[in-house]
């Protein structure tokens, strides 16, 4: 079995999914889904210790050589993603059970777990993949099973969040599948390693700057870099708790990925930032929706769309990291990834816990928090103050890898925005503390969240905290994949 | 025990003893007496330390490597010790005076306070042994975060005001300057150790010198340096053993602190010396000293006045630290604890007043003399201490300080010092000779005696120590004496 | 000519204003689209296209107008002068795009020369069928294809869990008002649906010979049991397939397909590598192709119909037609 694992680590899920459906019981339905989660968790472990012991992983489908057939290439970049999307998906998924019994219409929850699985497959099939047609696929896969699962969301203007993320998330990928179709115009070829060899024949042509130029506003707009975000907040805010926290930790870091792997493997760092000026669109527009971003969130009643626009900024982080071009910045950017996942993840699940028992998650509900739920209240101050980036959380590494990058080019105003960056996530997240700790509650009286919810929140704050301090699972696999990628790293 | 050991139960020990005051909240006295333990333990650790680094033992730990040239250490040196020594000691004090207030006072949410009170005096032990900028600040925040819950204990409007300006101005300067001169100190070095001497001879140039100085002195805004001072004085909302011990000593104290560790170990007295532009530091610190007490003298409540009475004084330390002479380098160290003794002296004379009678205000204070004999007495010592007078301990700093600007021909700093002495002996004399030559304007409506003994024990027990240190200051002197001696 | 016919399909599209007229010109967009495909020698392409575009869209869409009502309500568009900016400029950078590409039909294109030119050569050899387009679509790129079946999944699941109602509420409906009393239409229906029924399996089985396969199989199969429920009446058409019954076929076809590729690999050789299935490779890929084109041709037509009823629920609970 071990030689199947690049593919076992999509199909689990994927063909869960279906099974799903016929089970008819919710609690049946989720039981099943955690197992299959927690089986793609091992496997993604597996595959990430198979690559670091032994190179790039390469498995034919249909038993056919690429490029004539499809293949699933796992290197050290995408096992890292892989990972991340697992075990988000697979402790959010410990909680699901009972945050969708209250937000989720009885006979529509097995619908709702069979959709998390697409989700869940769909993200990991972008990632595992090594064939560009295969990740618009499995990238519409995601996208339409994130529309339904946001329109699940009890209030009514969750069903106008995914009708504008769906309109906004076509667009953008059919963007990239323009790109794709100009780049096979122009080599031949769908594989992506087989891309890579011979774009440099055409690099000059008109066609291949056309596919350079669709597939990054593509992959721009589905990982909400300023402006192209305006999806986003919505979406976060009006879906079901959980879906919130499942596609705010995994769903705009795929995107990531995406682009990561056209910009370095495909077309090329010496193409995407030499020939284009790359680095001069991508890192201003970064810094403005960093600071905006965190700017606009300060005065948001509703707290899921506070983090919502926290999540932007960070995305502004993460692509201020790519911008930089170089292997330092990165790996900055390749740790946010992963950081930014727990960081969030562990924020939008203290909500979750919130809206549970106080029936929402706006200010007003979280009056008086530190006293009516201290173990809530608690996990959201130390998520928030890993988003500050306190050392000793995962949140300083990568600013500081940011920051580190920004001094080796020498590019102080740098340093200066992602320090106010901190400052502004001082803020926001403080107005939270503060009505927490001195607000009072509507209800006064202990009332805190069931065990089931507060299980995986406390996982991703502790994580936040471990990988904070011992960092080389983390940094090591980042500065690892990005120097791999600066070399141009294909096919070896 | 090795020294090395006491100087990780040094740290440990507090962190401990806030777990354990936390969870023994149902039962007062036995909490009262775990904070006891824990301050006294503390204390002895503290001076197995100092007896270990002076006989040559050598203490460093290294706790966790986050990156090249990242690490979380400890280790000592003469002012590590003196801080710790003074922090630690006064907290045993300010404990016993604490249990007094908390109960006269009829308090709430007593073991919110004491178990905060712990957090503090771990953070200011981990400031006072940090072995790099990196622990320093990672501790001087954590101390600014676990002082929060404390400012802010009555709960009301004007508490949560003054807790947010409190927050405000401490943590944007730490983010804003703080944080970005630590991290220009890393790209200019590599590390961010401290080391004898310091670290930036050759890296840099002096016109981008005394930017970094300006930095840090704005940045270390817990110092008080004009104009980042405002939290001191909105800080004194808080319960008056909070304003005691942490804002006359813990706070304020890892603030000057942090300042002459970074002139002496980091930037080195000999590489500022040959920055011109660094007497600016001296001039913005001057004009701290004098605007400050004149504040004072305008002020009618009595935290208040202190509250800029402090303000003062700590730029005292920042004069003298920046005026680079030898004498007052030492001088500044002895005044970290002058100031210490007569301070929270002052203050808990302050709070015994208001739980015995009631008064906040400096007008309030005729004839009181009369009713509270020793705690006026204790306040006339501390408040000659500020002064600067024989036979308290201002006067020994003083001294130093003033030979030290003589040293160098400082005009500057001697007038600042005569001025600042005449204005002290202004805003203080006053209410000394209210206190007991002045009958009172009315009587109280319940008459009152001295507060619950056990303030009245600790305010003697301060006042006390102010004369004793103008009598044995020897042990002091010789170990401030090495950091400018050279070598330690 | 085509081309010409298209641009200005699409521009009466966006602008009239009648949902209805707009609903019928997307179905004349579909079968220009399929013609455009014929002249291009594809199709296949233009099979699925007539099928999908020009047959069973039009029809969920309205079934969707029957829940919408008609006419496009008048909404003034601030950002209206930028959206029309942002058409421009995509469209410019298409056309940029264009400028270098090889011409058209060039034997020198690169799409021509690598990979095609060994699907046409050693298809036939490697897999024995011989339709290029289904080797091509259900065996060295069958893993897109049940990645596409799975987005037609779900969709699917995802109308279904937009549109449906608790099933204690649905028992209480009465049926819908059906066009029984067309004669004519009846009687003709009565014709058409069984041979309709037929040409989808013919269709369905003879995909590898000709022009067909699952989708177009699926897609027609649904549209003969619509037809069959928009005459006959909803709840009549619900007795015949069942709704619960449909969502597991849709999830059926969708696990036998995948299910190949498990027994695939359980038999030691890669997932969807069809030799596994047979001694003689030929055979097990044209196993391997009959029943994952089953299974295709089985999810699609489950979730065509389970979408239809979802809307013609909806659409009697809202009382209009």
């Amino acid at each position: 079995m071990l030689a199947h694992l690049p593919i076992l680590q999509v199909i689990l899920p994927f063909l869960a999914a279906p099974i799903c459906l016929i089970l008819r019981k919710p609690k049946l339905a989720w039981l099943f889904a955690l197992i299959v989660s927690a089986a793609a968790l091992a496997v993604s472990g597996l595959l990430l210790q198979q690559v670091y012991a032994g190179g790039v992983i390469s498995y034919e489908l249909g038993g056919w050589a690429p490029p004539w057939g499809i293949e699933y290439r796992i290197d050290l970049l995408n096992a890292y993603v892989l990972l991340v999307v697992s075990s988000l998906a697979t402790i959010v998924l410990l909680g699901a059970h009972t945050s969708v019994q209250k937000e989720i219409e009885a006979h529509k929850q097995t619908w709702f777990y069979s959709l998390y699985l697409l989700c869940f497959a769909g993200l990991l099939g972008i990632v595992a993949t090594g064939d560009a047609f295969n990740v618009f696929v499995f990238l519409e896969i995601s996208s339409l099973s994130t529309y339904a699962l946001i329109a699940l969301g009890r209030d009514r203007r969750a069903l106008w969040a995914a009708y504008q993320y769906l309109i906004m998330g076509t667009i953008g990928a059919t963007f990239i599948l323009i790109g794709i179709g100009f780049l096979y115009m122009m080599t031949g070829t769908l594989n992506m390693n087989d891309l890579a060899m011979r774009i440099d024949a055409v690099e000059s042509t008109t066609t291949v700057l056309a596919a350079f130029g669709f597939i990054v506003v593509g992959t721009s707009l589905k990982l909400a870099l300023f402006p192209l975000h305006l999806w986003l907040p919505n979406a976060y805010t009006y879906a079901p708790s959980m879906v919130t926290a499942f596609i705010a930790a995994t769903a705009t870091k795929v995107a990531v990925y995406v682009l990561i792997r056209f910009l370095f493997t495909i077309f090329g760092e010496s193409y995407s930032f030499g020939r284009h000026p790359l680095a001069e669109i991508l890192i201003p527009l970064a810094i403005i929706g960093l600071l905006s971003a965190s700017t606009v969130s300060i005065s948001q009643p509703l707290i899921k769309r506070m983090l919502a626009y926290s999540s932007v900024a960070q995305i502004g982080y993460i692509v201020l990291g790519i911008g930089m071009g170089s292997a330092l910045g990165l790996t900055a950017s390749l740790l946010h990834v992963f950081n930014h996942a727990m960081m969030k993840g562990g924020l939008f699940l203290a909500l979750a816990a919130v809206t549970y028992r106080m029936g929402g998650s706006e200010i007003g509900h979280m009056r008086g928090l530190a006293r009516t739920m201290p173990l809530t209240f608690w996990a959201f101050v130390l998520g928030g103050l890993s988003l500050i980036g306190v050392p000793l959380t995962v949140g300083f590494v990568s600013k500081w890898y940011l920051i580190l990058a920004a001094i080796e080019l020498g590019w102080w105003p740098i340093v200066i925005v992602v320090l106010v960056g901190s400052l502004l996530a001082v803020l926001y997240v403080g107005r939270v503390v503060e009505t927490g700790w001195f607000g009072e509650p509507e209800k006064p009286g202990r009332n805190e969240a069931p065990p089931s919810l507060l299980i995986p929140l406390w996982i991703l704050i502790a994580a936040n905290f471990y990988f904070g301090i011992d960092t080389r699972l983390t940094i090591g696999v980042a500065e690892n994949a990005a120097a791999w990628l600066m070399g141009g790293g294909s096919g070896l | 025990m090795s020294a090395n050991l006491a100087l990780i139960l040094a740290l440990i020990v507090p962190l401990v003893g806030t777990v354990v005051i936390a969870l023994l909240g149902r039962w007062p006295n036995i909490r009262e007496a775990a904070t006891m333990i824990t301050a006294i333990s503390l204390f002895a650790c503290v001076i197995r330390v100092l007896i270990g680094y002076t006989s040559g033992e050598a203490i460093g730990i290294e706790v966790v490597t986050l990156y090249e040239g990242l690490s979380i250490s400890f280790n000592t040196e003469p002012l590590s010790i003196l801080f710790a020594m003074i922090a630690s000691g006064l907290w045993i004090v300010t404990s016993v005076y604490a249990v007094g207030y908390m109960r006269g006072a009829g308090e709430k949410n007593q073991t919110r306070f004491f178990t905060c009170f712990a957090l503090s005096i771990f953070a200011a032990m981990g400031v006072a042994f940090s072995a790099n900028l990196l622990t320093l600040f990672i501790f001087y925040e954590v101390l600014t975060l676990a002082t929060f819950p404390l400012v802010t204990h009555k709960g009301d409007d004007k508490a949560k005001a003054g807790g947010r300006t409190y927050l405000g101005i401490l943590m944007s300067t730490s983010i804003l300057f703080l944080l970005p001169a630590i991290i220009w100190v890393y790209a200019l070095t590599g590390t961010l150790d401290f080391a004898q001497g310091g670290i930036l001879a050759g890296t840099i140039g002096p016109a981008a010198s005394t930017v970094l100085l300006a930095l840090f002195l704005f940045g270390v805004a817990k110092a008080a340096v004009m104009p980042v001072h405002s939290w001191l004085p909105a800080a004194m909302v808080a319960p008056t053993p909070v304003s005691a011990l942490l804002h006359a000593v813990a706070v304020v104290k890892a603030g000057v602190f942090t300042l002459i560790k970074v002139v002496i170990y980091i930037f080195g007295t000999e590489f500022l010396i040959d920055v011109p532009l660094e007497s600016i530091a001296v001039y913005i610190a001057g004009f701290t000293i004098v605007a400050a007490s004149s504040i004072a003298l305008m002020q009618t409540n009595i935290k208040r006045l202190l509250a800029y009475s402090t303000i003062s004084q700590l730029s005292y330390i920042v004069m003298a630290t920046m005026a680079l002479a030898p004498f007052s380098e030492v001088g500044a160290a002895m005044h970290i604890a002058a100031h210490a003794f007569g301070k929270i002296t002052l203050f808990f004379a302050a709070g015994a007043i208001y739980v015995a009678a009631k008064k906040t205000e400096v007008g309030q204070l005729n004839g009181i003399g009369r009713r509270m004999p020793i705690t006026m007495a204790a306040f006339a010592i501390g408040a000659l201490s500020m002064i600067g007078v024989p036979p308290t301990a201002g006067f020994v700093s003083k001294w130093f300080i003033i030979a030290g600007a003589y040293q160098l021909e400082n005009y500057f700093v001697l007038a600042v010092m005569v001025v600042v002495t005449a204005l002290n002996a202004a805003y203080f004399l006053p209410i000394i000779f209210n206190a007991f030559f002045k009958p009172e304007d009315q009587a109280p409506a319940k008459p009152h005696g001295e507060a619950p003994w056990t303030m009245v024990a600790a305010l003697a027990t301060t006042a006390a120590l102010t004369l004793l240190f103008f009598l044995f200051n020897e042990p002091v002197l010789e170990l401030e004496y090495s950091i400018v001696g050279g070598k330690s | 000519m085509l081309l010409f016919l298209l641009i200005v399909t699409a521009f009466a599209i966006a602008y009239t204003k009648d949902l209805f007229a707009v609903v019928m010109l997307a179905g004349i967009y579909g079968l220009l689209s399929a013609s455009f495909f014929v002249a291009l020698d594809a199709v296949d392409v233009a099979f699925t296209e007539a099928a999908v575009g020009a047959g069973i869209s039009p029809l969920l869409m309205l079934a969707t107008l029957g829940l919408t009502g008609r006419f496009q309500t008048q909404t003034k568009s601030r950002f209206y002068l930028l959206g029309f900016a942002l058409v421009v400029l995509v469209g410019a950078l298409l056309m940029i795009g264009t400028a270098d590409m090889p011409a058209f039909g060039s034997v020198d294109a690169p799409a021509q020369q690598h990979v095609a030119p060994r699907y046409i050569e050693k298809s036939y050899e490697e897999i024995a069928i011989p339709n290029v387009v289904t080797s091509v679509l259900a065996s060295y790129r069958g893993f897109d294809t049940l990645g596409e079946v799975a987005v037609i999944f779900t969709a699917g699941l995802g109308v279904l869990s937009l549109l449906s109602i608790s099933r204690k509420e649905e028992e209480k409906e009465g049926g819908v008002a059906s066009m029984y009393e067309h004669t004519i239409l009846r009687i003709v229906s009565k014709i058409l649906i069984p041979a309709m029924l037929i040409f989808a399996l013919y269709v369905q089985f003879h995909g590898e010979y000709g022009p067909g396969g699952g989708f177009q199989a699926g897609v027609i199969f649904a549209a003969a049991i619509i037809l069959y429920s928009i005459l006959f009446g909803l709840d009549v058409a619900k007795r015949v397939v069942n709704e619960s019954v449909l969502q597991i076929l849709a999830a059926l076809g969708l696990l036998l397909y995948g299910s190949v590729g498990v027994v695939t690999m359980l038999s030691g050789k890669n997932f969807l590598d069809y030799n596994a299935l047979a001694e003689d490779p030929g055979t097990g890929q044209h196993i391997g192709i009959i029943v994952i084109e089953l299974g295709v041709g089985i999810t699609v037509a489950a979730v065509m119909i389970l979408i239809f009823f979802a809307f013609s629920r909806r659409m009697d609970r809202e009382g209009g037609a």
